[in-house]
């Protein structure tokens, strides 16, 4: 079930009317059931995979409970250091058994396919040199259809069991376990939840608030706006961009770029706004994923801002524990290159991902460099750049190097392959087609018309305590909508994002991931 | 709207409640109430006609209800096409897809009428690239002598009401000759058809075995007694100005391609089988030629009333039968019979017939077509009008019709 589709429309508002008549104790299995019938409307087989994760999980955090607090109090009661030794070790195994399963599932489903088809090409291209039987050597592809949100309950399962391991208390209440994993608004793309906040959250009876339920709404139009007008309406010239790759001029490539750019931007932030307004009319307050990503003014500071759940995801389970920017300069490179790669890899079972994962470590590797080397030289070269970068100029330059080279990554994300991928960049840098324009089709979508209107709603709300300070009183008194006249700019708004919307819908990026 | 969002909770919504003052009188809050909203909805309903004004939105409804000829195209209205392609054109003063074009024939001019449903109308490709145009570009080059091609198509007509729209609206232009398309299957726009739906609401004429002919319009006069029918009435005015109502137009399409797909479903509760849906279909090959041979003497009978009445007004006749893919599938669509019956009229009312459906078989050389010619909705793309446009031209060259009709006239 998509967010921007009538199904949803249809599904939310009896979900959110039973939530709010309920009281609280029956609300987590509410929300469970419509959680799992929001899940089960694509393919029901795969709610029964969502299960059996959810009980491995719920088990092996108990498990890993048990040992450990069974280790701490073999410790603080002063027993023999063995005894406590077998109850981590113990905690351990299963901490590890727990990633195994979680890992091994992801795989299963996300990676058989790319492994299978690595496999055969490195056959077919050694076979020749190593007198191979391609025949007998290959394997067929399994087709394994990927279930929807795998990667990021996945995620959020291994969080659970680390942060159990690690010292924080687990999920008693099962409900409100399966409802971490499951829980709709996030179900399918995220944003990856920690559990300490969201249980405490699923524990407090949630208060009715009239004002949560407009917030919510506002979210929802904001993101339902994002993604059928603006994203919906980039995404076809995307497509025709890149699968015209071999004929691309070089203004159709760079527009073809920058519209995949807005493009994923558009479409992610606006599912994740519609999950969070969806939650947050039922008083549930989800992370943020984006802010103004596009504005970074370094790499870093860029994945401060993009999908901001995987990236602290990624740092605190995978480069921390790989020993973090605590170790020598090679080996927190190493580390930090590492967890690009693999953070590609998690976007997909492909190659062009884990090219655009190694691009985005060795831009942050060079990034970090040149911030240390600025830090620790004195010279009257650093201290010139280190003012050049605290100007105006120098801030819009950074931002300006920044996009650039998230753009150039981005082609290598949004590309079938590495194929296409070199196409469309060597039509960037090295244009040898003439630009027509024509292969495009650019005015047949209303993208510009979003785009404007988008603008000048973010420059309004972005400034409207400005704004509003600058207005007389009264015509401030008299502006300040009362609810007729906020639903009237609400149904504006919906209309407007449903005239904007193309016949023809796109199904979310991140649902592929 | 809120970038970030700050979460009520019990403790936080009791601070936020509103302080106690001194409140103006109820009527006085009911009054500024009403009187804002006013202010709000005049205002959104303004910025948005504008915004999808310029943003050309909202301009797809393109037919409005006739009562002779069951519904027509809208006269000097903005359309907006953005499915299966992309074009935006006015139409005409006249509720043609056309440029505008004085009735009075200019001298020397040659003026071809193209009659047809919607691969005439051609509302998926730019004005300029359709097939009419090519037409009269290529005649123009290899004629030397000004030609006008006028597009009288409108979306799904069948041959009675383009025969009924040359009546009430083509033969004021005095056309040299008239085209009539006729796409595979149009012998499933015969009978009359009950509908709801504009776009299949169609008069007919029966016929008689001698070739008489007999217009009935039960169904139109049903669709204008019918809810639908009187809703579409009552909102004209919209339809034709409002981009918002377009858009709400929109919405409503969706909600019932939405419904059309959960109704199996909800028949599951309802405890019975989904209905299946009121259209004409023929459902085999076999059903197909069996009713193109029981009812092709109604055609024969239309198209020699409108062969007849064209030689009365001084125009040629020629039949045209196009290619035609259905919509969502890739295969051409052809139905022998209907094709060897059309042939044999031709002969019969000895009128031209150029059969584009075998020759872009021979063309492309197979029967499917990977989105290249046809678009997902199984109209033409920009080549194919191109590749109408010049077969059209040559055939009209080849056939010397111009010269003929030159010869006639002197």
């Amino acid at each position: 079930m998509l967010f921007s589709s009538i199904s949803y429309l249809l599904f939310l508002p009896p979900v959110l009317l039973l939530f709010w008549l309920l009281p609280h104790r029956f609300r987590g299995a509410l929300l469970l059931v419509a959680s799992y019938y929001f899940y089960m409307s694509w393919i029901p087989v795969y709610g029964l995979l969502l299960f059996v994760l959810t009980l491995v999980n719920y088990f092996l955090g108990m498990a890993i409970y048990s040992a450990r607090t069974k280790c701490e109090s073999q410790l603080s009661e002063g027993q023999p250091t063995e005894a406590s030794e077998v109850s981590r070790r113990a905690a351990r195994a299963w901490l590890w058994l727990g990633v195994v399963i979680n890992l091994s599932t992801l795989s299963y489903f996300k990676y058989t396919d790319f492994a299978i088809a690595s496999w055969n090409k490195a056959v077919a291209i050694s076979a020749p040199w190593l007198h191979l039987n391609v025949q007998t050597m290959s394997f067929p592809l399994q087709h394994v259809l990927l279930p929807l949100g795998i990667s990021f309950f996945v995620f959020e399962f291994i969080h659970y069991i680390v942060d159990v391991y690690k010292g924080s208390k687990t999920i008693g209440n099962f409900i409100h376990f399966s409802l971490f994993a499951a829980f709709f608004p996030s179900q399918i793309a995220g944003p990856i939840k920690r559990y300490q906040d969201f249980i405490k959250q699923l524990e407090t009876a949630r208060v009715f608030s009239s004002r949560n339920l407009e917030l919510g709404l506002c979210l929802i139009l904001q993101g339902l706006f994002k993604k059928v007008a603006l994203a919906d309406n980039l995404s076809p010239i995307v497509a025709q961009g890149f699968s015209h790759s071999a004929s691309l001029g070089f203004a159709e490539s760079w527009i073809a770029s920058l519209a995949f750019a807005l493009q994923i931007y558009c479409d992610f932030s606006g599912y994740t706004d519609m999950g969070r307004g969806s939650a947050l009319m039922m008083g549930y307050d989800l992370p943020d994923n984006f802010n103004y990503p596009y504005i970074a003014r370094s790499l870093s500071d860029f994945w401060k801002r993009w999908h901001i759940s995987l990236s602290s995801w990624l740092r605190d389970y995978l480069y921390i524990p790989l020993g973090g920017s605590k170790c020598s300069m090679p080996r927190r490179y190493t580390n930090l290159f590492l967890t690009m790669l693999l953070g590609g890899l998690w976007h997909g079972a492909s190659w062009h991902f884990v090219v655009w994962g190694a691009f985005h470590g060795l831009g942050l590797i060079v990034c970090h460099t040149y911030e240390h080397l600025l830090s620790v030289s004195a010279g009257p070269i650093s201290s010139a750049l280190k003012g050049f970068h605290a100007s105006l100029p120098g801030k819009a330059f950074s931002m300006l190097a920044t996009f650039f080279f998230v753009l150039v990554a981005w082609v290598f994300f949004r590309a079938e392959n590495l194929g296409q991928a070199f196409n469309v960049l060597s039509a960037m840098f090295a244009p040898h087609a003439v630009s027509t324009w024509l292969a495009l089709d650019l005015e047949r979508y209303p993208i510009m018309a979003a785009v404007v209107a988008y603008s000048i709603y973010r420059l309004v709300w972005d400034r409207r305590e400005e704004i509003a300070l600058k207005l007389p009183a009264l015509v401030k008194e008299a502006m300040a909508p009362l609810w007729p006249a906020r639903v009237v700019i609400y149904l504006a708004v919906f209309v407007m994002a449903t005239g904007l919307a193309p016949s023809q819908a796109s199904p979310f990026i991140y649902f592929a991931f | 709207m809120p970038a970030n969002t700050e979460l009520i909770t019990k403790e936080s919504a009791a601070a936020l409640a509103p302080k106690a003052g001194r409140k103006p009188a109820p009527v006085l809050r009911i009054a500024f109430l009403v009187w804002q909203t006013a202010i709000y909805l005049t205002l959104a309903v303004f910025l948005l006609e504008a915004f999808f004004y310029l943003a050309r939105v909202g301009d797809s409804e393109h037919t409005r209800p006739d009562r002779k000829v069951g519904y027509k195209l809208f006269a000097n209205k903005r359309i907006t096409q953005r499915k299966e392609g992309f074009g935006c054109f006015k139409l005409n003063s006249f509720g043609m897809q056309n440029d505008e074009v004085p009735v009075t024939k200019a001298p020397g001019v040659y003026r071809v009428a193209v009659f047809g449903d919607s691969y005439v109308e051609a509302l998926h490709v730019p004005r300029k690239s359709n097939f009419l145009s090519v037409i009269e570009e290529r005649l123009r080059k290899e004629t030397g002598r000004p030609v006008e091609v006028l597009n009288f198509g409108v979306s799904n007509y069948s041959v009675a009401q383009d025969y009924l729209r040359y009546q009430t609206l083509g033969r004021q232009f005095k056309p040299d000759l008239v085209i009539q398309t006729f796409r595979v299957e149009e012998i499933g726009k015969l009978l009359p058809v009950n509908t709801t739906n504009l776009l299949f609401v169609r008069p007919v004429y029966f016929a008689d075995y001698d070739g008489h002919i007999k217009y009935d319009d039960t169904c139109v006069r049903n669709y204008y007694l019918s809810r639908e029918g009187k809703r579409m009435l009552a909102t004209d005015w919209l339809r034709e100005y409002s981009r918002i109502w377009g858009v709400i137009g929109l919405m409503r399409e969706n909600w019932a391609s939405f419904s059309e797909t959960v109704k199996p479903a909800m028949s599951l509760f309802k405890g019975g089988a989904a209905a299946p849906a009121a259209t004409f279909t023929l459902p085999t090959d076999e059903t197909r030629k069996n009713y193109a041979n029981c009812y092709w003497y109604m055609m024969d009978a239309q198209l020699a009333a409108f062969a007849r009445d064209c030689r009365a007004d001084g125009a040629q006749f020629m039949l045209l039968r196009t290619p035609m893919i259905r919509p969502g599938m890739n295969e051409l669509t052809d139905n022998p019979t209907e094709t060897a019956l059309l042939a044999k009229t031709a002969r019969k009312l000895n009128v031209p017939l150029l059969n584009l459906d075998q020759d872009y078989r021979s063309f492309v050389g197979v029967i499917t077509d990977d989105g290249t010619n046809f678009s997902a909705g199984g109209h033409f793309t920009a080549p194919m009008h191109r590749w109408v446009g010049e077969r059209v031209a040559a055939f009209l060259l080849q056939e010397r019709l111009l010269e003929a009709r030159t010869a006639d006239r002197q």
